[in-house]
Protein backbone atom coordinates (compact mmCIF):
# COMPACT_ATOMS: atom_id res chain seq x y z
CA UNK A 1 0.00 0.00 0.00
CA UNK A 2 3.19 2.43 1.19
CA UNK A 3 4.46 1.33 -1.76
CA UNK A 4 1.88 2.21 -4.53
CA UNK A 5 1.55 5.45 -2.88
CA UNK A 6 5.10 6.18 -3.29
CA UNK A 7 4.91 4.91 -6.79
CA UNK A 8 1.79 7.03 -7.42
CA UNK A 9 4.06 10.23 -6.07
CA UNK A 10 6.92 9.54 -8.10
CA UNK A 11 4.59 9.05 -11.16
CA UNK A 12 3.12 12.24 -10.49
CA UNK A 13 6.45 13.68 -9.45
CA UNK A 14 7.82 13.09 -13.05
CA UNK A 15 4.46 14.59 -14.85
CA UNK A 16 4.71 17.75 -12.69
CA UNK A 17 7.80 18.11 -13.38
CA UNK A 18 7.45 17.54 -17.02
CA UNK A 19 4.61 20.27 -16.73
CA UNK A 20 6.50 22.43 -15.46
CA UNK A 21 9.68 22.07 -18.31
CA UNK A 22 6.66 22.86 -20.37
CA UNK A 23 5.67 25.98 -18.87
CA UNK A 24 8.76 27.05 -19.23
CA UNK A 25 9.59 26.21 -22.42
CA UNK A 26 6.08 27.68 -23.67
CA UNK A 27 7.96 31.53 -22.82
CA UNK A 28 10.42 31.43 -25.69
CA UNK A 29 8.08 29.54 -27.64
CA UNK A 30 5.78 31.76 -28.07
CA UNK A 31 8.23 34.87 -28.26
CA UNK A 32 10.55 33.42 -31.20
CA UNK A 33 6.93 31.45 -32.89
CA UNK A 34 5.57 35.01 -33.18
CA UNK A 35 8.24 36.29 -35.21
CA UNK A 36 8.83 33.18 -37.42
CA UNK A 37 5.01 32.73 -38.16
CA UNK A 38 5.19 37.00 -38.72
CA UNK A 39 8.15 37.07 -40.66
CA UNK A 40 7.07 33.58 -42.26
CA UNK A 41 10.41 31.66 -41.45
CA UNK A 42 8.63 28.38 -40.72
CA UNK A 43 11.00 26.20 -42.88
CA UNK A 44 13.95 27.63 -41.75
CA UNK A 45 12.97 26.63 -37.96
CA UNK A 46 12.45 22.90 -39.79
CA UNK A 47 15.72 22.67 -41.28
CA UNK A 48 17.38 24.23 -38.22
CA UNK A 49 15.95 20.85 -36.33
CA UNK A 50 17.18 18.40 -38.83
CA UNK A 51 20.43 19.71 -38.41
CA UNK A 52 20.08 19.02 -35.07
CA UNK A 53 19.85 15.76 -35.52
CA UNK A 54 23.57 16.20 -36.91
CA UNK A 55 24.68 17.49 -33.89
CA UNK A 56 23.14 15.07 -31.60
CA UNK A 57 24.90 12.67 -33.79
CA UNK A 58 28.24 13.83 -34.09
CA UNK A 59 27.52 14.00 -30.18
CA UNK A 60 26.89 10.58 -29.81
CA UNK A 61 30.21 9.46 -31.45
CA UNK A 62 32.18 11.81 -29.67
CA UNK A 63 30.58 10.23 -26.36
CA UNK A 64 31.18 7.05 -27.21
CA UNK A 65 33.90 6.46 -29.90
CA UNK A 66 36.13 9.31 -28.92
CA UNK A 67 35.56 8.68 -25.08
CA UNK A 68 34.81 12.25 -24.05
CA UNK A 69 32.09 11.52 -21.65
CA UNK A 70 31.11 15.00 -20.74
CA UNK A 71 29.96 16.12 -23.74
CA UNK A 72 26.09 14.99 -23.90
CA UNK A 73 24.79 15.13 -27.42
CA UNK A 74 22.48 18.15 -26.31
CA UNK A 75 26.19 20.04 -26.70
CA UNK A 76 26.45 18.80 -30.44
CA UNK A 77 23.00 19.97 -30.69
CA UNK A 78 23.34 23.59 -29.65
CA UNK A 79 26.93 24.32 -32.07
CA UNK A 80 24.48 22.19 -34.79
CA UNK A 81 21.33 24.24 -34.55
CA UNK A 82 23.70 27.64 -34.45
CA UNK A 83 26.22 26.91 -37.05
CA UNK A 84 23.15 25.74 -39.47
CA UNK A 85 21.12 29.21 -38.21
CA UNK A 86 24.74 31.32 -39.18
CA UNK A 87 24.88 29.27 -42.26
CA UNK A 88 21.17 30.21 -43.40
CA UNK A 89 21.91 33.59 -42.34
CA UNK A 90 25.02 33.76 -44.38
CA UNK A 91 23.24 32.14 -47.52
CA UNK A 92 19.89 33.56 -47.75
CA UNK A 93 20.57 37.60 -46.59
CA UNK A 94 22.45 38.60 -49.66
CA UNK A 95 19.10 37.30 -51.59
CA UNK A 96 21.88 35.80 -54.69
CA UNK A 97 20.95 32.23 -54.16
CA UNK A 98 17.83 30.36 -54.45
CA UNK A 99 17.00 30.26 -50.65
CA UNK A 100 14.30 27.08 -50.49
CA UNK A 101 16.88 24.58 -52.35
CA UNK A 102 19.91 25.68 -50.01
CA UNK A 103 17.12 25.16 -46.87
CA UNK A 104 15.95 22.22 -48.24
CA UNK A 105 19.44 20.94 -48.71
CA UNK A 106 20.23 21.62 -45.24
CA UNK A 107 17.76 19.85 -43.96
CA UNK A 108 18.50 16.69 -45.24
CA UNK A 109 22.14 16.57 -45.35
CA UNK A 110 21.99 17.53 -41.36
CA UNK A 111 19.42 14.20 -40.59
CA UNK A 112 21.80 12.42 -42.81
CA UNK A 113 25.25 13.29 -41.27
CA UNK A 114 23.29 12.37 -37.79
CA UNK A 115 22.77 9.06 -38.91
CA UNK A 116 26.16 8.48 -40.45
CA UNK A 117 27.90 9.57 -37.12
CA UNK A 118 25.55 7.05 -35.13
CA UNK A 119 26.26 4.30 -37.75
CA UNK A 120 30.21 4.76 -37.30
CA UNK A 121 29.26 4.65 -33.61
CA UNK A 122 29.96 1.14 -32.16
CA UNK A 123 26.34 -0.19 -29.91
CA UNK A 124 22.85 0.67 -29.80
CA UNK A 125 21.89 4.29 -29.35
CA UNK A 126 18.16 5.19 -28.54
CA UNK A 127 17.59 8.03 -31.09
CA UNK A 128 13.43 8.07 -30.76
CA UNK A 129 13.64 10.33 -27.67
CA UNK A 130 15.49 13.08 -30.40
CA UNK A 131 13.21 11.94 -33.35
CA UNK A 132 9.71 11.85 -31.11
CA UNK A 133 10.84 14.17 -28.23
CA UNK A 134 10.20 12.91 -24.49
CA UNK A 135 9.23 15.50 -21.88
CA UNK A 136 8.97 12.92 -19.29
CA UNK A 137 12.54 12.27 -19.61
CA UNK A 138 13.44 15.92 -19.36
CA UNK A 139 16.54 16.21 -17.13
CA UNK A 140 17.78 19.19 -14.58
CA UNK A 141 20.38 20.18 -17.21
CA UNK A 142 17.59 19.99 -19.71
CA UNK A 143 15.20 22.17 -17.32
CA UNK A 144 18.32 25.00 -16.87
CA UNK A 145 19.01 25.09 -20.74
CA UNK A 146 15.07 26.08 -21.09
CA UNK A 147 15.74 28.87 -18.39
CA UNK A 148 18.46 30.23 -20.33
CA UNK A 149 16.73 30.20 -23.54
CA UNK A 150 13.93 31.83 -21.86
CA UNK A 151 16.21 34.73 -20.86
CA UNK A 152 17.54 35.05 -24.12
CA UNK A 153 14.51 35.62 -25.66
CA UNK A 154 12.42 37.73 -23.45
CA UNK A 155 15.94 40.24 -23.34
CA UNK A 156 15.76 40.20 -27.15
CA UNK A 157 11.63 40.90 -27.23
CA UNK A 158 12.17 43.65 -24.86
CA UNK A 159 15.20 45.19 -26.13
CA UNK A 160 14.78 44.82 -29.68
CA UNK A 161 10.59 44.74 -30.36
CA UNK A 162 10.80 47.70 -32.19
CA UNK A 163 13.72 47.18 -34.85
CA UNK A 164 12.46 43.11 -35.42
CA UNK A 165 8.82 44.09 -35.27
CA UNK A 166 9.82 46.83 -38.41
CA UNK A 167 12.19 43.93 -39.77
CA UNK A 168 9.27 41.78 -40.28
CA UNK A 169 7.28 44.30 -41.37
CA UNK A 170 8.88 46.11 -44.10
CA UNK A 171 12.85 44.85 -43.99
CA UNK A 172 13.53 47.88 -47.04
CA UNK A 173 11.88 50.12 -44.69
CA UNK A 174 13.99 49.00 -41.69
CA UNK A 175 17.22 48.98 -44.20
CA UNK A 176 16.78 52.90 -45.14
CA UNK A 177 16.24 53.63 -41.54
CA UNK A 178 19.67 52.41 -41.14
CA UNK A 179 18.79 49.28 -38.96
CA UNK A 180 21.56 46.47 -39.94
CA UNK A 181 18.87 43.94 -41.24
CA UNK A 182 21.42 41.13 -41.80
CA UNK A 183 22.55 41.45 -37.88
CA UNK A 184 19.21 41.21 -36.86
CA UNK A 185 17.77 38.62 -38.70
CA UNK A 186 21.01 36.08 -38.07
CA UNK A 187 20.16 36.96 -34.11
CA UNK A 188 16.82 35.83 -34.81
CA UNK A 189 17.90 32.87 -36.44
CA UNK A 190 20.05 31.87 -33.53
CA UNK A 191 17.57 32.88 -31.04
CA UNK A 192 14.99 30.30 -33.31
CA UNK A 193 18.28 27.85 -33.54
CA UNK A 194 18.00 27.47 -29.54
CA UNK A 195 14.93 27.08 -28.97
CA UNK A 196 14.87 24.58 -31.65
CA UNK A 197 17.09 22.40 -29.32
CA UNK A 198 15.05 23.20 -26.47
CA UNK A 199 11.83 21.83 -28.52
CA UNK A 200 13.85 18.73 -29.28
CA UNK A 201 13.94 18.18 -26.04
CA UNK A 202 10.20 18.04 -26.00
CA UNK A 203 8.70 17.56 -28.73
CA UNK A 204 11.51 16.18 -31.35
CA UNK A 205 13.26 16.70 -34.01
CA UNK A 206 10.34 15.99 -36.38
CA UNK A 207 7.56 17.85 -35.10
CA UNK A 208 9.42 20.85 -33.66
CA UNK A 209 7.97 23.05 -37.09
CA UNK A 210 4.53 22.34 -35.29
CA UNK A 211 4.68 23.83 -32.37
CA UNK A 212 6.96 26.79 -33.47
CA UNK A 213 3.88 27.87 -35.65
CA UNK A 214 0.85 26.69 -34.59
CA UNK A 215 -0.08 28.42 -31.63
CA UNK A 216 1.25 31.71 -33.02
CA UNK A 217 -1.08 31.44 -35.99
CA UNK A 218 -3.50 30.35 -34.08
CA UNK A 219 -3.23 34.05 -31.82
CA UNK A 220 -2.51 35.99 -34.42
CA UNK A 221 -6.42 35.91 -35.38
CA UNK A 222 -7.07 37.38 -32.36
CA UNK A 223 -4.85 40.14 -31.81
CA UNK A 224 -3.97 43.67 -33.38
CA UNK A 225 -0.32 43.97 -32.00
CA UNK A 226 2.44 41.90 -32.05
CA UNK A 227 2.96 41.78 -28.60
CA UNK A 228 -0.02 40.98 -27.97
CA UNK A 229 0.07 37.78 -30.12
CA UNK A 230 3.40 36.41 -28.33
CA UNK A 231 0.95 36.64 -24.89
CA UNK A 232 -1.86 34.61 -26.23
CA UNK A 233 0.61 32.29 -28.09
CA UNK A 234 2.41 31.90 -24.68
CA UNK A 235 -1.09 31.03 -22.81
CA UNK A 236 -1.96 28.34 -25.69
CA UNK A 237 1.10 26.85 -25.86
CA UNK A 238 0.97 26.63 -21.80
CA UNK A 239 -2.49 24.91 -22.21
CA UNK A 240 -1.78 22.47 -24.97
CA UNK A 241 1.65 21.51 -23.57
CA UNK A 242 -0.07 20.95 -19.90
CA UNK A 243 -3.91 19.27 -21.66
CA UNK A 244 -1.39 17.46 -23.94
CA UNK A 245 0.71 15.87 -21.24
CA UNK A 246 -2.19 14.77 -19.13
CA UNK A 247 -4.55 12.88 -21.53
CA UNK A 248 -1.13 11.30 -22.87
CA UNK A 249 -0.46 10.45 -19.69
CA UNK A 250 -4.25 8.51 -19.32
CA UNK A 251 -4.04 7.44 -22.62
CA UNK A 252 -0.38 5.70 -22.16
CA UNK A 253 0.43 7.52 -25.26
CA UNK A 254 3.23 9.30 -26.54
CA UNK A 255 3.22 12.84 -24.89
CA UNK A 256 4.92 14.47 -27.89
CA UNK A 257 2.21 13.41 -30.78
CA UNK A 258 -0.71 13.64 -28.35
CA UNK A 259 0.30 17.23 -27.91
CA UNK A 260 0.65 18.10 -31.48
CA UNK A 261 -2.62 16.31 -32.60
CA UNK A 262 -4.72 18.46 -30.23
CA UNK A 263 -3.05 21.25 -31.11
CA UNK A 264 -3.66 20.60 -34.17
CA UNK A 265 -7.33 20.28 -34.45
CA UNK A 266 -7.92 23.13 -32.26
CA UNK A 267 -5.73 24.86 -35.03
CA UNK A 268 -7.87 23.97 -38.09
CA UNK A 269 -10.95 24.72 -36.34
CA UNK A 270 -9.98 28.43 -35.56
CA UNK A 271 -8.89 28.30 -39.13
CA UNK A 272 -12.17 27.01 -40.34
CA UNK A 273 -14.23 29.84 -38.28
CA UNK A 274 -11.68 32.88 -38.86
CA UNK A 275 -12.61 32.16 -42.59
CA UNK A 276 -16.19 32.08 -41.85
CA UNK A 277 -16.14 34.76 -40.26
CA UNK A 278 -14.28 36.59 -42.46
CA UNK A 279 -16.70 35.21 -45.09
CA UNK A 280 -19.79 36.69 -42.89
CA UNK A 281 -18.04 40.04 -42.86
CA UNK A 282 -17.68 40.09 -46.42
CA UNK A 283 -20.73 39.19 -47.12
CA UNK B 1 17.51 76.01 -56.92
CA UNK B 2 19.85 73.46 -55.37
CA UNK B 3 20.34 70.25 -56.38
CA UNK B 4 18.79 67.16 -54.38
CA UNK B 5 19.37 63.97 -56.31
CA UNK B 6 22.20 64.57 -58.43
CA UNK B 7 23.37 61.21 -60.37
CA UNK B 8 26.11 61.04 -62.63
CA UNK B 9 27.20 58.25 -65.06
CA UNK B 10 25.58 55.46 -63.29
CA UNK B 11 25.04 52.08 -64.48
CA UNK B 12 23.68 49.12 -62.64
CA UNK B 13 23.68 45.68 -63.79
CA UNK B 14 22.46 42.16 -62.46
CA UNK B 15 24.76 39.29 -63.30
CA UNK B 16 26.66 41.05 -66.11
CA UNK B 17 23.62 42.48 -67.91
CA UNK B 18 23.26 46.38 -67.77
CA UNK B 19 19.45 46.84 -66.83
CA UNK B 20 19.86 50.52 -65.97
CA UNK B 21 21.50 53.25 -67.38
CA UNK B 22 21.99 57.36 -66.71
CA UNK B 23 24.51 59.64 -67.36
CA UNK B 24 23.04 62.72 -66.13
CA UNK B 25 20.09 63.42 -63.30
CA UNK B 26 19.66 66.31 -61.80
CA UNK B 27 16.63 66.67 -59.48
CA UNK B 28 15.83 69.50 -57.64
CA UNK B 29 14.61 70.63 -53.97
CA UNK B 30 10.81 71.87 -55.06
CA UNK B 31 10.55 69.50 -57.62
CA UNK B 32 7.19 66.48 -58.71
CA UNK B 33 8.65 64.50 -60.45
CA UNK B 34 7.32 60.98 -61.53
CA UNK B 35 9.49 58.10 -63.10
CA UNK B 36 7.44 56.45 -65.75
CA UNK B 37 8.33 53.20 -68.19
CA UNK B 38 7.21 50.17 -69.03
CA UNK B 39 7.78 47.42 -66.40
CA UNK B 40 11.08 46.04 -66.73
CA UNK B 41 12.63 48.86 -67.82
CA UNK B 42 13.98 50.11 -64.47
CA UNK B 43 12.05 52.23 -62.73
CA UNK B 44 12.17 50.38 -59.43
CA UNK B 45 16.13 49.87 -59.95
CA UNK B 46 16.84 53.31 -60.50
CA UNK B 47 14.61 54.39 -57.01
CA UNK B 48 16.82 51.31 -55.38
CA UNK B 49 19.80 53.03 -55.80
CA UNK B 50 19.21 56.19 -55.10
CA UNK B 51 17.85 54.37 -51.77
CA UNK B 52 21.10 52.75 -50.94
CA UNK B 53 18.93 49.42 -51.72
CA UNK B 54 21.08 48.19 -54.53
CA UNK B 55 24.88 49.15 -55.15
CA UNK B 56 25.19 50.21 -58.39
CA UNK B 57 28.45 49.31 -60.76
CA UNK B 58 29.72 52.06 -61.55
CA UNK B 59 28.70 55.88 -61.37
CA UNK B 60 28.14 58.10 -58.18
CA UNK B 61 24.59 59.33 -56.75
CA UNK B 62 24.64 62.47 -54.29
CA UNK B 63 21.51 63.39 -51.93
CA UNK B 64 21.20 66.84 -50.96
CA UNK B 65 25.21 67.24 -51.33
CA UNK B 66 26.02 64.06 -49.42
CA UNK B 67 26.76 60.25 -49.87
CA UNK B 68 23.53 57.85 -50.31
CA UNK B 69 24.70 55.79 -46.77
CA UNK B 70 24.04 59.85 -45.36
CA UNK B 71 21.29 60.93 -47.64
CA UNK B 72 18.79 58.82 -47.28
CA UNK B 73 17.60 59.18 -44.23
CA UNK B 74 15.94 62.85 -45.34
CA UNK B 75 14.31 60.52 -47.93
CA UNK B 76 11.07 59.22 -46.72
CA UNK B 77 10.32 56.30 -48.76
CA UNK B 78 6.65 54.64 -49.69
CA UNK B 79 6.76 51.50 -51.30
CA UNK B 80 3.94 49.77 -53.15
CA UNK B 81 1.16 48.85 -50.47
CA UNK B 82 0.71 45.06 -51.93
CA UNK B 83 4.46 43.99 -50.61
CA UNK B 84 2.70 43.62 -46.96
CA UNK B 85 1.25 40.37 -45.51
CA UNK B 86 -2.31 41.41 -44.16
CA UNK B 87 -2.41 39.19 -41.29
CA UNK B 88 0.37 41.01 -39.67
CA UNK B 89 -0.71 41.96 -36.45
CA UNK B 90 0.22 46.00 -36.17
CA UNK B 91 -1.72 49.01 -35.56
CA UNK B 92 -1.85 52.20 -37.93
CA UNK B 93 0.19 53.59 -34.83
CA UNK B 94 3.21 50.78 -34.85
CA UNK B 95 3.24 51.31 -38.39
CA UNK B 96 3.68 55.26 -38.47
CA UNK B 97 6.37 54.78 -35.56
CA UNK B 98 8.40 52.61 -37.55
CA UNK B 99 9.80 56.11 -38.63
CA UNK B 100 11.60 56.05 -35.53
CA UNK B 101 12.98 52.13 -35.65
CA UNK B 102 16.63 53.33 -35.27
CA UNK B 103 16.40 55.45 -32.00
CA UNK B 104 17.38 54.00 -28.72
CA UNK B 105 18.68 50.63 -27.62
CA UNK B 106 15.28 49.69 -25.90
CA UNK B 107 13.39 51.15 -28.32
CA UNK B 108 11.04 52.64 -26.64
CA UNK B 109 9.01 55.31 -27.90
CA UNK B 110 8.77 58.99 -26.32
CA UNK B 111 5.54 60.43 -25.59
CA UNK B 112 6.82 63.22 -28.00
CA UNK B 113 7.28 61.21 -30.98
CA UNK B 114 3.98 59.79 -30.53
CA UNK B 115 2.19 63.07 -29.86
CA UNK B 116 4.64 63.55 -33.47
CA UNK B 117 2.97 60.91 -34.91
CA UNK B 118 -0.95 61.27 -33.78
CA UNK B 119 -0.33 65.05 -35.16
CA UNK B 120 0.72 63.49 -39.01
CA UNK B 121 -2.28 60.93 -38.75
CA UNK B 122 -4.79 63.90 -38.09
CA UNK B 123 -2.99 65.80 -41.13
CA UNK B 124 -3.75 63.04 -43.04
CA UNK B 125 -6.97 62.17 -42.54
CA UNK B 126 -6.38 59.61 -40.52
CA UNK B 127 -7.65 60.42 -37.08
CA UNK B 128 -9.06 58.14 -34.54
CA UNK B 129 -7.61 55.21 -36.59
CA UNK B 130 -4.23 54.59 -34.47
CA UNK B 131 -5.23 51.59 -32.79
CA UNK B 132 -6.91 49.80 -36.01
CA UNK B 133 -5.63 47.04 -37.65
CA UNK B 134 -3.78 47.98 -41.08
CA UNK B 135 -5.80 45.28 -43.02
CA UNK B 136 -9.48 46.63 -41.66
CA UNK B 137 -7.79 50.01 -44.07
CA UNK B 138 -9.09 50.62 -47.55
CA UNK B 139 -6.47 50.80 -50.42
CA UNK B 140 -6.24 54.70 -49.95
CA UNK B 141 -6.80 54.38 -46.81
CA UNK B 142 -3.20 51.94 -46.55
CA UNK B 143 -1.44 54.69 -49.30
CA UNK B 144 -2.07 57.51 -46.39
CA UNK B 145 -0.86 55.71 -43.55
CA UNK B 146 2.71 54.89 -45.38
CA UNK B 147 2.88 58.43 -46.54
CA UNK B 148 2.26 59.11 -42.62
CA UNK B 149 5.07 57.04 -41.71
CA UNK B 150 7.35 58.27 -44.64
CA UNK B 151 6.30 62.27 -42.99
CA UNK B 152 7.33 60.94 -39.27
CA UNK B 153 11.32 60.52 -40.66
CA UNK B 154 10.95 64.34 -40.77
CA UNK B 155 12.04 64.03 -44.81
CA UNK B 156 13.11 66.23 -47.38
CA UNK B 157 11.88 64.54 -49.61
CA UNK B 158 8.90 62.10 -50.40
CA UNK B 159 9.67 59.05 -52.76
CA UNK B 160 6.62 56.56 -53.52
CA UNK B 161 6.80 53.41 -55.59
CA UNK B 162 3.17 53.42 -57.45
CA UNK B 163 1.13 54.98 -54.98
CA UNK B 164 -2.49 54.82 -56.88
CA UNK B 165 -1.97 51.21 -58.34
CA UNK B 166 -4.37 49.93 -55.31
CA UNK B 167 -6.64 53.06 -54.52
CA UNK B 168 -9.87 53.23 -57.23
CA UNK B 169 -9.57 56.81 -59.01
CA UNK B 170 -11.56 59.31 -56.56
CA UNK B 171 -9.18 57.57 -53.83
CA UNK B 172 -5.87 57.99 -56.37
CA UNK B 173 -7.08 61.46 -57.06
CA UNK B 174 -7.55 62.32 -53.55
CA UNK B 175 -3.51 61.03 -53.10
CA UNK B 176 -2.17 62.87 -55.92
CA UNK B 177 -4.31 66.29 -54.03
CA UNK B 178 -2.28 65.65 -50.76
CA UNK B 179 0.63 64.85 -52.13
CA UNK B 180 0.85 68.29 -54.53
CA UNK B 181 0.00 69.81 -50.77
CA UNK B 182 2.96 68.01 -49.42
CA UNK B 183 5.13 69.57 -52.64
CA UNK B 184 4.73 72.76 -51.22
CA UNK B 185 7.33 71.93 -48.18
CA UNK B 186 9.23 68.88 -49.84
CA UNK B 187 10.50 67.36 -53.07
CA UNK B 188 8.07 64.88 -54.16
CA UNK B 189 9.22 61.95 -56.73
CA UNK B 190 7.10 59.15 -57.77
CA UNK B 191 7.09 56.16 -60.14
CA UNK B 192 4.16 55.32 -61.92
CA UNK B 193 2.97 53.86 -64.73
CA UNK B 194 -0.06 55.86 -64.46
CA UNK B 195 0.99 58.62 -66.89
CA UNK B 196 -2.68 59.84 -67.40
CA UNK B 197 -3.08 60.56 -63.39
CA UNK B 198 0.39 62.03 -62.29
CA UNK B 199 0.68 64.13 -65.30
CA UNK B 200 -1.39 66.79 -64.44
CA UNK B 201 0.15 67.12 -61.33
CA UNK B 202 4.33 66.49 -61.63
CA UNK B 203 6.42 69.10 -63.59
CA UNK B 204 8.88 67.23 -65.08
CA UNK B 205 8.78 63.55 -66.26
CA UNK B 206 11.92 61.19 -65.93
CA UNK B 207 11.59 58.41 -68.41
CA UNK B 208 13.30 55.17 -67.83
CA UNK B 209 13.76 52.57 -69.92
CA UNK B 210 16.92 51.17 -70.01
CA UNK B 211 18.19 54.72 -70.08
CA UNK B 212 17.31 57.72 -68.50
CA UNK B 213 15.88 60.66 -70.24
CA UNK B 214 13.93 63.60 -68.76
CA UNK B 215 11.35 65.75 -69.86
CA UNK B 216 9.10 68.69 -68.48
CA UNK B 217 5.59 67.85 -68.93
CA UNK B 218 5.02 70.23 -71.79
CA UNK B 219 7.68 68.15 -73.67
CA UNK B 220 5.58 64.65 -73.49
CA UNK B 221 3.86 64.33 -76.60
CA UNK B 222 2.70 60.91 -78.42
CA UNK B 223 5.97 60.21 -79.97
CA UNK B 224 8.20 60.19 -77.30
CA UNK B 225 5.63 57.99 -75.32
CA UNK B 226 5.85 55.45 -78.26
CA UNK B 227 9.35 55.21 -78.26
CA UNK B 228 9.27 54.85 -74.40
CA UNK B 229 7.50 51.87 -74.52
CA UNK B 230 7.97 50.83 -78.18
CA UNK B 231 4.39 49.88 -78.95
CA UNK B 232 1.43 52.69 -79.91
CA UNK B 233 0.30 54.33 -76.77
CA UNK B 234 -3.07 56.00 -76.42
CA UNK B 235 -2.13 59.37 -75.42
CA UNK B 236 -4.68 61.64 -73.25
CA UNK B 237 -3.13 65.51 -72.97
CA UNK B 238 -3.61 67.56 -70.34
CA UNK B 239 -2.92 70.51 -72.08
CA UNK B 240 -5.05 72.95 -69.71
CA UNK B 241 -3.00 72.29 -66.60
CA UNK B 242 0.15 71.19 -68.44
CA UNK B 243 1.54 74.13 -67.95
CA UNK B 244 5.49 74.16 -68.05
CA UNK B 245 6.19 75.97 -64.15
CA UNK B 246 10.14 75.48 -64.15
CA UNK B 247 12.47 75.89 -66.93
CA UNK B 248 14.18 72.64 -67.85
CA UNK B 249 17.45 72.03 -67.87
Amino acid sequence: MIDDLYNLYLQYQILFQAIFAGILASVSLGIIGTYIVSRRISYVSGAISHCVFGGVGAGIFIQNYIGWQWFDPIYGAIISALVSALIIGAVTASGKNRDDAVIGAMWAVGMSVGIVFIDITPGYFNIASYLFGDILLITGKDLLLIIVVDIFSVLAALMFYRRLMAISFDSEFAAIRGVNIRLYYILLLCLVALVTVVLVRIVGIIMVIALLTMPAAMASGFVNRLWHMMVISIIINIVFVISGLILSYHLALSSSAIIIIILGAFYLLVAFFSRRRVNTAAN
Amino acid sequence: MDTAVKIRDLQVSYSNETVLRCEKLDLFNDDFVSIVGPNGGGKTTLLKAILGLIEPQSGSIELFGMSVREGKFKVGYIPQFFNYDDNFPVTIMDVVLMAKVSSGIWGFISRKEKKQALKILSDLGLKGLENRRISELSGGQRQRVLIARAMATEPQMLMLDEPTSNADSAAAEGIMELLKELNKDMMVVLVSHDIGVVSKYVNRVVCVNRDVVVHPTSALNGISINNLYDSEMVVIRHDRQCCENKEFK
